[in-house]
C-alpha cells in the first residue's frame, strides 16, 4: 500500500531530527566556558596533544567548518577517548549498548505479558471487584517511583529472600537473562500499568462495537471472538502507546541501572555526566537519538501493519 | 396449516422494572417476508436481537421463540451458536461499523464458511467468490482482499448480506438495512434481498421506520408501538384500511407525493417512557380516535377475520369509516 | 454484546452552578490526601513527634515500633519525623517544577496554535525532537551542565516541561478555533488577543487543568529520582529520594530507612493523581 510512503516521510523526519540534535550536542559544547579541546582530553592531557585535537577539531575556523568537522566525526563513530577512561568511545558504547537493549527488551516483554491478561481479565469483569483489584495495582505501580520499585524488588526479593542476585550481569547470555530479571521487572511493572489501562479501555470499547454483535450473531464461538475481532481491533492503539513509551523506558533504564549497578549505556550516562567526560556524553546522546528513531519507524511500521486504515 | 418457520410466542424484554418489549406473539411463514415497523424506541430492534439472544445480560427475554420445533430461549449457548449464522441470520443498519475494520471481507466471509460449513482453502475461496457474486459486487475474486473501508456505502451493504448469508441460513433477520444508505441505493439493496430472497428459499423479518420500504417488500407487516403489538396483517391490506388508530394516524403522515403544497399532520405528543406507561392502551393518550374504554384495560391483539390481527378497541369503526 | 441499550428516562438539566453539583469521589479522595500532607508541610513542628535532626545513639537502626512507626536511621533519627519534614520539600518540587512550564506553556501554545506560521513549524520541529530523547535524561544532562541543586532542577524541568503543555495547548486551541464561536469573534470585530485570551482560552483551559494535576504527581516522581541520584535536593536537605539514598547502603540491615519515605512519595502521587481524575470527570459533568 503505501506503506513506503509513510516510511519514507518517517525517515526524512528522524534525518531532521538527528540532525537537529547533532546541532544542539555541538552548540551546547562549544557553549561551555572553556576551550573544547581541553574539555574533551581532560586536565592530564600534554600539551602536544591538545594542539593535535584542537587541529583536528579545527577550532580556529569558522564555526561552519568545525560544525562539518564534527558532523564528519560523528557519521564515522569517531567520538573521540573517553577521559575517564582512556578508551575510544564508540568502544565504550559498543560494549555497553547491548546490555541495554536487552534490559529494555525484557522488559517491554514482561511488561506485554503482565498487561495483557490482566487487561482482558479486567475488562471482561468489568465493574467487579477483580477489576477494581486490577485497577487498583495499576494506579500504584505509576504513582512509584521507579527506582523505588527497584528498591522494594531488591530488598524483598534478592537481598531478602536471595531468589536474585543484588546486582551487576552474568558471563553469558543465560546468566544476563537472570542477572537482568529483577531490573527488568522493575521496568515493566511501571510500563504494564500504562499500558494496561489503555488496553482495557480499548478493549471495553471494542466489546461494545457493533462488528462484535455481528461476529457473536454469525454463530462463531466465544474464543474466536475475542481473540481475532476484540484483541486485533484493540491493540492496535496499545501498540502505539508501547512505542511513544520508549522514551521513559530508556529513562527508567537509566535509573534502573544505577540502582542495580548494571554497566549499560544509561549508567554509562550518569558516570560521564558526572565525570565531565563530554565525548562520551556527545556520543551517547547522538546514539540515543539515532536509537530512538529507529524504533519510532519501526512503530510506523507496525501500526500499519496492524491497521489497513492508514496508508490508505 | 402449515407450521410456522419461527413462533414469538409472548416474548418480552425487561431492563430493570420497565418492559420495553412485552407480549409479542409473532408467526412467520416459510419464504415470507415480514415486516416489523415502529417509530425509534418502539422496541423493533431488542425484538430482533432477542431472538438471537444478542442482549446484555441485564435485558431478561420471556416468553418462547420456536424455531424449527425447539424453544431457542431455552437452548444452551453452545445449541444457539449452531443456529447462529446458519439457521439464523442477521444483518445491521450501518455496514461501516458491522463490519471489523482490520480483516478483509474475504476473511469474514471464510470465519462463517470454516465454523458452520468447515469449508477451508480453495472450496472456502470459490465458495465466497459465489457469495459476492450473488450479491453482485463486481469483480468479487479481487473483492475478497479488500478491507471494508475500501468499499463505498452500497457495496458495504452488499458484502455484510454476502458475509451473513454465508452459510445459507433459512431466515434472515434485517435490522434497517436500509434506514443508512441513499434512496437509490435502498432501492437496489431492497431489491437485492427480495431476489436472495427467492434464490436461497429464505425468509425475512425486515425491522424498518419508513413505511415506503414495507409497502415496497413485505408480504405481512406488524405494527409496533411502545414495545406491543399493534396491528399484525397483509400489507396491502393494512395500508389500505388500517384498523389501528396509530396505524391509521402513522399513514396519515405520509406527504401525499401527488398534492403540492399540503399540511403536513404528524401525530401530536410522544412515545411514553417504558417506565411509566399509561394504564390503558399504550397509544391511547396521542389517539384521535381513543374512548374511555381505551383507557381502562390494555386491549389484547385480537384476530379479526383469518388474515388480521389488531389490538384496537375501536377498529370495527375504522374500518367502517374507511369503507364508507 | 449487541449495542448498550439506552431507556428514554428523564434527563436531568446539567447544573450550571458548580456548587449544586456533588463532587466526584475521586475528587474529595483526592484532596483529603493533599490536606494531610499540606498540613505536614505548613505545619511539621504540630505533625510529627520528633525532631527530625536529633540524634539518638541509644535507638540507632531500630525497627519499626510504636515509639518509632518508621523506625529509626543509622544516627537514631526518627524516620517518621524525618519524612514529614521532608513533605515541605516534596510539595514544593510538585509546584515549583511546573508552575513555570504550566504558564509559559499555556502561553506559547496558545500563540503557536493561534498563529502557526514559521514560529509553529519551529515548535513542532521541537517536540519531535523532545519526545525523541527521553525527559529524564535531558534534565539529567541540563543539571550536570548547570552543576545538582534544587534550584537548578526547576531550571531543568522548566526548561523541558514548558513543551509539552505548550503541545497541549497548542492541539486544544487549533481544535477551538475550528468551532463556530471564534468565527463569530472575528465577524463581530474583536481583537484577535481579546479572541484568544477571553474566548478560546478558557474553552481549553480544562485538559490543561488536569494535566497539571497528574504532571505534580510526575514531578515529585522526578524529583525524589534525582534527589536519589544526588542531582535534587542536597543532603541535608530532606527529601524523600534523598532520605531513601541514605537508606539504600543499609538494605539489608535496616529496610524502613528506605521503604517507609517511598510509601509517602507513592500516596501523594496517587493524591494528585486522583485529584486529576476527579477533575477530569467533574469537567466532563460540566460539560
Amino acid at each position: 500500500m503505501h506503506l513506503a510512503g509513510i516510511l519514507g516521510r518517517r525517515l526524512g523526519q528522524i534525518a531532521v531530527t538527528v540532525l537537529v540534535v547533532a546541532v544542539l550536542v555541538f552548540l551546547l559544547m562549544r557553549m561551555l566556558p572553556g576551550d573544547p579541546a581541553i574539555m574533551l582530553l581532560g586536565d592530564r592531557a600534554t600539551d602536544a596533544d591538545i594542539e593535535r585535537l584542537r587541529a583536528e577539531l579545527r577550532v580556529d575556523e569558522p564555526i561552519a567548518a568545525q560544525f562539518g568537522e564534527f558532523l564528519l566525526r560523528m557519521v564515522t563513530l569517531h567520538f573521540g577517548d573517553s577521559i575517564s577512561m582512556r578508551i575510544p568511545v564508540s568502544r565504550l558504547i559498543l560494549d555497553r549498548l547491548p546490555v541495554t537493549l536487552m534490559l529494555t527488551g525484557m522488559a517491554a516483554v514482561l511488561a506485554l505479558l503482565i498487561s495483557v491478561p490482566l487487561a482482558f481479565v479486567a475488562a471482561l469483569r468489568q465493574g467487579g471487584w477483580v477489576d477494581a483489584a486490577i485497577r487498583v495495582f495499576a494506579q500504584l505501580s505509576v504513582s512509584m517511583p521507579v527506582f523505588y520499585i527497584g528498591l522494594v524488588l531488591l530488598i524483598t526479593l534478592a537481598a531478602g529472600l536471595r531468589w536474585f542476585p543484588v546486582g551487576g550481569i552474568g558471563e553469558s547470555f543465560w546468566e544476563d537473562l537472570y542477572y537482568l530479571f529483577l531490573p527488568a521487572l522493575t521496568l515493566a511493572l511501571s510500563l504494564a500499568a500504562i499500558l494496561l489501562r489503555n488496553l482495557r479501555e480499548s478493549l471495553i470499547e471494542v466489546m461494545h462495537a457493533e462488528y462484535v454483535g455481528f461476529a457473536t450473531a454469525k454463530g462463531l464461538p466465544h474464543g474466536l471472538v475475542l481473540r481475532r475481532h476484540v484483541l486485533r481491533n484493540a491493540w492496535v492503539s496499545t501498540v502505539t502507546l508501547l512505542g511513544l513509551q520508549i522514551g521513559s523506558l530508556v529513562g527508567g533504564a537509566v535509573i534502573t541501572e544505577t540502582v542495580f549497578a548494571i554497566p549499560g549505556i544509561g549508567r554509562l550516562m550518569i558516570d560521564s555526566i558526572f565525570a565531565r567526560d563530554y565525548a562520551v556524553v556527545q556520543g551517547l546522546t547522538v546514539v540515543l537519538a539515532v536509537m530512538v528513531s529507529i524504533v519510532f519507524l519501526a512503530l510506523d511500521a507496525i501500526q500499519a501493519m496492524l491497521d489497513p486504515r492508514l496508508g490508505t | 396449516m402449515t407450521a410456522p418457520l419461527l413462533s414469538l410466542q409472548d416474548v418480552s424484554v425487561r431492563i430493570g422494572a420497565a418492559a420495553p418489549v412485552a407480549g409479542v406473539s409473532l408467526d412467520l411463514a416459510k419464504g415470507e417476508v415480514l415486516g416489523l415497523v415502529g417509530e425509534s424506541g418502539s422496541g423493533k430492534s431488542l425484538t430482533m436481537r432477542a431472538i438471537l439472544r444478542l442482549l446484555p445480560p441485564v435485558a431478561r427475554v420471556g416468553g418462547r421463540i420456536v424455531w424449527d420445533g425447539k424453544d431457542l430461549a431455552g437452548l444452551s449457548d453452545a445449541d444457539l451458536r449452531r443456529v447462529r449464522g446458519r439457521e439464523i441470520a442477521m444483518i445491521f443498519q450501518e455496514p461501516m461499523t458491522a463490519l471489523n475494520p482490520v480483516l478483509t471481507v474475504g476473511r469474514q466471509i471464510g470465519e462463517s464458511l470454516a465454523v458452520h460449513l468447515g469449508l477451508r482453502g480453495t472450496a472456502a475461496r470459490r465458495r465466497a467468490i459465489e457469495l459476492l457474486d450473488q450479491v453482485g459486487i463486481p469483480d468479487a475474486a479481487r473483492r475478497l482482499g479488500s478491507y471494508p473501508h475500501e468499499f463505498s456505502g452500497g457495496m458495504r451493504q452488499r458484502a455484510m448480506i454476502a458475509i451473513a448469508l454465508a452459510a445459507g441460513p433459512r431466515l434472515l433477520l434485517a435490522d434497517e438495512p436500509t434506514t443508512a444508505l441513499d434512496v437509490t441505493i435502498q432501492d437496489q439493496i431492497l431489491k437485492l434481498l427480495l431476489r436472495l430472497k427467492d434464490e436461497l428459499s429464505m425468509s425475512v423479518i425486515l425491522v424498518t421506520h419508513d413505511l415506503g420500504v414495507v409497502a415496497g417488500t413485505c408480504d405481512r407487516v406488524a405494527v409496533l408501538y411502545a414495545g406491543r403489538l399493534m396491528e399484525v396483517g397483509p400489507t396491502e391490506r393494512i395500508f389500505a384500511r388500517p384498523s389501528h388508530g396509530y396505524t391509521l394516524g402513522l399513514l396519515r403522515s405520509l406527504p401525499d407525493a401527488t398534492h403540492a403544497r399540503q399540511r403536513l399532520s404528524g401525530i401530536p405528543g410522544a412515545p411514553p417512557d417504558p417506565g411509566a406507561l399509561p394504564p390503558g392502551c399504550r397509544f391511547e393518550p396521542r389517539c384521535a380516535y381513543a374512548v374511555a374504554a381505551c383507557r381502562a384495560t390494555e386491549p389484547p391483539l385480537a384476530r379479526l377475520g383469518a388474515e388480521l390481527q389488531t389490538a384496537c378497541l375501536r377498529a370495527g369503526d375504522l374500518l367502517a369509516a374507511a369503507a364508507a | 454484546m449487541a449495542a448498550p441499550v439506552t431507556l428514554a428516562g428523564p434527563r436531568p438539566r446539567a447544573g450550571r452552578l458548580l456548587l449544586s453539583v456533588r463532587p466526584p469521589g475521586t475528587l474529595v479522595a483526592g484532596a483529603a490526601i493533599l490536606l494531610l500532607f499540606l498540613i505536614c508541610a505548613i505545619f511539621p513542628g504540630w505533625v510529627a513527634p520528633y525532631d527530625p535532626l536529633e540524634f539518638d545513639y541509644m535507638a540507632i537502626m531500630n525497627p519499626p515500633t510504636w515509639a518509632h512507626p518508621f523506625g529509626t536511621d543509622n544516627f537514631g533519627r526518627d524516620m517518621l519525623s524525618r519524612t514529614i519534614w521532608a513533605a515541605q520539600v516534596d510539595l514544593q518540587i510538585a509546584i515549583f517544577s511546573t508552575l513555570f512550564p504550566a504558564i509559559f506553556g499555556t502561553l506559547a501554545g496558545c500563540l503557536f496554535g493561534y498563529f502557526g506560521g514559521w514560529p509553529d513549524a519551529v515548535f513542532r520541529r521541537l517536540v519531535d525532537i523532545i519526545v525523541t530523547i527521553p525527559f529524564v535524561v535531558l534534565v539529567i544532562a541540563i543539571v550536570a551542565v548547570l552543576g545538582p541543586g534544587l534550584l537548578n532542577m526547576y531550571i531543568a524541568i522548566s526548561a523541558v516541561g514548558w513543551i509539552i503543555y505548550a503541545r497541549l495547548m497548542r492541539a486544544e486551541i487549533i481544535s477551538q478555533m475550528r468551532r463556530d464561536y471564534a468565527a463569530a469573534g472575528l465577524v463581530m470585530g474583536y481583537g484577535r488577543l481579546r479572541i484568544i485570551f477571553r474566548h478560546l482560552l478558557p474553552n481549553a483551559i480544562s485538559p490543561i487543568v488536569v494535566y497539571w494535576m497528574t504532571d505534580m504527581s510526575l514531578a515529585i516522581l522526578l524529583g525524589s529520582s534525582l534527589g536519589y541520584l544526588g542531582l535534587g535536593a542536597q543532603p541535608p536537605t530532606a527529601e524523600w529520594g534523598v532520605l531513601i539514598a541514605d537508606g539504600k547502603n543499609f538494605m539489608t540491615t535496616a529496610w524502613w530507612m528506605s521503604i517507609f519515605p517511598g510509601f509517602a512519595i507513592v500516596l501523594a502521587g496517587m493524591g494528585f493523581s486522583l485529584l486529576g481524575d476527579g477533575m477530569a470527570a467533574l469537567l466532563r459533568r460540566r460539560a
